[in-house]
């Protein structure tokens, strides 16, 4: 999958949320977001997923503009901001409920995704019992368990403990060999820097620097 | 395919795991059938020696299930004709419409700001989500209706009224301070102008609301109907589509002139429009938390 | 720092957020065009008619009763206290409409702040701040108010414009047909023989009941997890009510319906003061009790 920012602005109310970027992103490789809150990072996710429109420039998902025949990227898993469920559902139900929906994740593939993260498939507690770390892991599972092309988690280190943080790296790591696109944002740059391949600084709106990991582990910054 | 899965999705999210609101349903309409038995009652009570006995003896009376749904459903003729007749709000014909306006009200509203973004994006396409949540709005008021009338049906006959809707001269008059007029309408007008109209008046009004609620708070939505609905019992215009669900305003009832034919292509135009205006107005609109 | 006047500045914020959003003016503004309408529609009767009695009748039988009033000049005249939106008896749409959907109009302003705070968590912010019982009473005296006042500057908006269309005279009892309030109705004599006193008494039971309505949205709150449904419920529980009138019709001459006894002019049924207290006594039981027992042991997670 190629997904490629041609110019993109995006304005709410009268702020330039996102200002003028450009990036191209494909497949096989770990890209970090990094800025400080408010700054655009979560605003950026949000137009490569579709959810929002930019208001110059467009999304091209392998070379077709998004929002003209499908709204969304086809093979796409998303966690943006807190996740969200039924409160009266267990975590297999509701990921078995969207996994249906899609009809790209059985139970098997719902099963595998909670071990992945951490979670245990056969418990019986409903969501509205999760702690915030639960709740966090359950929404990196619901990205993962259909297997996609492109994987966007917005601050997934977010409530996690050691475990939890660890299990994360392994994730994003395993996706990138799977061949996946993985978009990660993070205010860590610690973090950031162990997980990504390739790194953009995000500064009201603009990407101001970027940053391409080499064999040693360093990273060659070049500022745009 | 993802369609018809969105819409299972939602007839299990926002219906059949709303057990409460069908049971408040048939309660309703259940009181509706009992309330019509004690107007009958009341009307004939001279005829009983008022002798509260002659309840268990309506159905001996001249009575149909047409007659039970002009008085409980029938909402009342505009004020501007009612000579010499106090002018009463039709508090129940209001009611029984905002209900299911009310079960409609916030369902696409929570899932667009909330959890239900991960099954949008499961859609790919925005107007699929649309269109299934079209679906689920008109299966809701359809089903709505449909055991409404239903049950008046069943609860009617059981009591002993007759299963046909021809209309009782009497209870007409109580209604309307008018005599009455055959109109030389059939079985089937009067099946379409008692119970298709109200349930496809309903399906029109629902879906407006729900395309007024991508633009406005579901509270405002549900205040704008309200006033539609309202202002429908005061002005008898084609356009305030409400007139089309009162009975007691069609043309087989012979006072007034509202034909089924013209209320199905309003209904139906009126539909597809707010299908198109959300459909078109959802194309464009960012998808971003209540919050914001 | 004293407790009274932390609970005075929780209470001053919560009336800030309760009267400074953009939905108590939406209300407000409903409620203006709908009291316009109706003023309108009954002064240009009222001077097509020759100052005698509105009645909401069609242009074509003007003419008729234009002839029948100037042969018999010794009918009544319309005054402001028949004439005003909450005196009118003459069914005109607005004036009806207004009253259909009084509930709703006074909810709107702030009926949605509990439940929306209850799911945002912003309640885990505030509460420990000021204590649940001091949180939630502020919150229920600024929905009182706020829902109260709402109505309340509509109805004051038509006694004015009323007062500058009408003559403030007394109803006529002798010779009244369609004005007059009988003896069995609550406080008639007052209303015959003080009707200022009598509309203001009505403006401030309208002001009670209207601010007890919007605090049932409050009580709704704990139970409806839902956005909508603590706005929405009161409203259908009160025009549910109201609904069962076609029934009591048959055992009792009094009217049952709180939002057709909210109207300080003639009604179908004559409005009896035990009934309106039982009604106040009703909505004071789904308010109160329930926002205090409730917000007592409320958690928040």
């Amino acid at each position: 999958m190629k997904i490629e920012l041609d110019h993109v602005t995006k304005i709410l109310g009268s702020t330039a949320v996102i200002d003028d970027v450009s990036l191209s992103l494909e497949g096989g490789r770990v890209y970090g977001f990094q800025s400080i809150n408010g700054s655009g990072k979560t605003m950026l996710m949000r137009l490569i997923a579709g959810l929002i429109h930019p208001t110059r420039g467009e999304v091209r998902i392998d070379g077709a503009p998004l929002g003209k025949k499908d709204s969304f990227p086809e093979s796409m898993g998303l966690l943006i901001e807190s996740p969200a469920f039924i409160d009266s559902y267990t975590g297999r139900q509701n990921l078995e409920l969207l996994g249906y929906i899609s009809g790209k994740a059985r139970r098997e593939d719902v099963d595998e995704a909670l071990d992945r993260v951490g979670l245990d498939p056969e418990d019986k507690r409903k969501y509205r019992k999760y702690s915030l770390g639960m709740k966090q892991r359950l929404g990196i599972a619901c990205a993962l368990m259909e297997h996609p092309a492109l994987v966007l988690l917005d601050e997934p280190l977010n409530s996690l403990d050691e475990e939890g943080i660890e299990r994360v790296r392994r994730i994003v790591e395993a996706e990138r060999a799977r061949g996946a696109c993985v978009v990660v944002s993070c205010h860590d740059p610690d973090e950031l820097m162990a997980m990504a391949g390739e790194l953009y600084r995000i500064v009201a709106g603009k990407i101001t620097r970027r940053a391409e990991k080499q064999a040693d582990g360093s990273f060659k910054e070049e500022r745009l | 395919m993802r369609f018809f899965n969105i819409l299972r999705y939602d007839l299990r999210m926002g219906f059949l795991r709303r057990p409460l609101r069908w049971i408040a349903t048939a309660a309703l309409f259940s009181l509706l059938a009992g309330n019509f038995c004690l107007i009958a009652f009341s009307a004939y009570y001279q005829e009983f020696d008022y002798n509260p006995a002659g309840l268990l003896q309506l159905g001996t009376l001249p009575i149909s299930i047409g007659d039970e749904i002009l008085i409980e459903l029938g909402s009342v003729l505009p004020p501007s004709i009612q000579e010499d007749q106090a002018f009463s709000f039709p508090t129940i014909w209001l009611f029984t419409h905002l209900l299911v306006c009310f079960f409609t009200l916030g369902y696409m509203n929570e899932d667009l700001t909330r959890g239900g973004v991960q099954v949008l994006i499961r859609t790919r396409r925005k107007s699929t989500w649309w269109l299934a949540k079209c679906a689920w709005n008109i299966l809701v008021v359809t089903l709505y209706y449909g055991l409404g009338e239903a049950l008046l049906w069943i609860l009617g006959r059981a009591v002993g009224f007759s299963g046909d809707f021809t209309l009782n001269p009497f209870l007409f008059q109580t209604l309307t301070n008018r005599a009455y007029v055959p109109t030389g309408a059939g079985e089937w007008d009067f099946f379409v102008a008692f119970l298709v109209m109200p349930c496809l008046t309903g399906i029109a009004i629902n879906l407006m609301q729900m395309t007024l609620t991508l633009f406005v708070k579901p509270m405002v939505a549900f205040i704008a109907v309200a006033i539609y609905l309202s202002a429908a019992v005061f002005y008898p215009h084609p356009l305030l589509l409400a007139n089309y669900a009162m009975p007691v305003r069609s043309a087989a009832a012979g006072i007034y002139a509202f034909w089924p034919s013209t209320g199905i292509l309003l209904c139906a135009a009126f539909s597809l429009a707010s299908v198109a205006v959300g459909a078109v107005y959802l194309r464009k609109m960012d998808i971003l938390p209540a919050s914001s | 720092m004293s407790r009274g006047s932390l609970t005075r500045r929780v209470f001053r914020v919560e009336l800030g957020k309760a009267f400074r959003n953009p939905f108590f003016l939406l209300s407000v503004l409903i409620g203006t065009v709908l009291v316009a309408v109706n003023a309108t529609n009954l002064i240009r009767i009222y001077y097509q008619e020759g100052g005698t009695y509105a009645r909401n009748v069609s242009i074509a039988t003007f003419a008729d009763q234009l002839d029948g009033y100037l042969k018999y000049p010794v009918l009544p005249a319309a005054t402001v206290y028949n004439q005003w939106i909450g005196g009118d008896y003459s069914g005109e749409a607005a004036g009806s409409i207004f009253f259909t959907i009084l509930p709703l109009l006074v909810i709107l302003p702030y009926g949605h702040s509990v439940s929306e705070e209850m799911r945002s968590g912003y309640l885990k912010t505030i509460i420990p701040r000021c204590g649940r019982r001091r949180y939630f009473l502020a919150k229920a005296g600024a929905m009182f108010l706020s829902g109260g006042t709402a109505v309340l500057l509509p109805m004051i908006l038509s006694l004015l414009i009323c007062f500058m269309a009408f003559p403030a005279v007394k109803v006529d009892m002798i010779y009244d047909m369609y004005g007059a309030l009988h003896h069995s109705n609550m406080a008639s004599v007052l209303f015959n023989q003080h009707p200022l006193l009598y509309t203001l008494m009505y403006l401030g039971i309208d002001f009670v009941f209207s601010g007890l309505f919007a605090c049932m949205a409050f009580s709704a709150s704990f139970f409806w997890k839902q956005r909508v449904a603590p706005m929405i419920v009161p409203y259908l529980f009160l025009l549910g009510m109201e609904s069962f009138r076609s029934v009591t019709m048959f055992f009792t001459s009094s009217e049952i319906s709180i939002l057709i006894m909210l109207k300080a002019g003639v009604t179908p049924l004559s409005t009896k003061a035990d009934i309106l207290l039982l009604w106040l006594a009703l909505c004071l039981l789904l308010t109160a009790p329930i926002i205090y027992w409730k917000g007592r042991k409320y958690e928040i997670f």
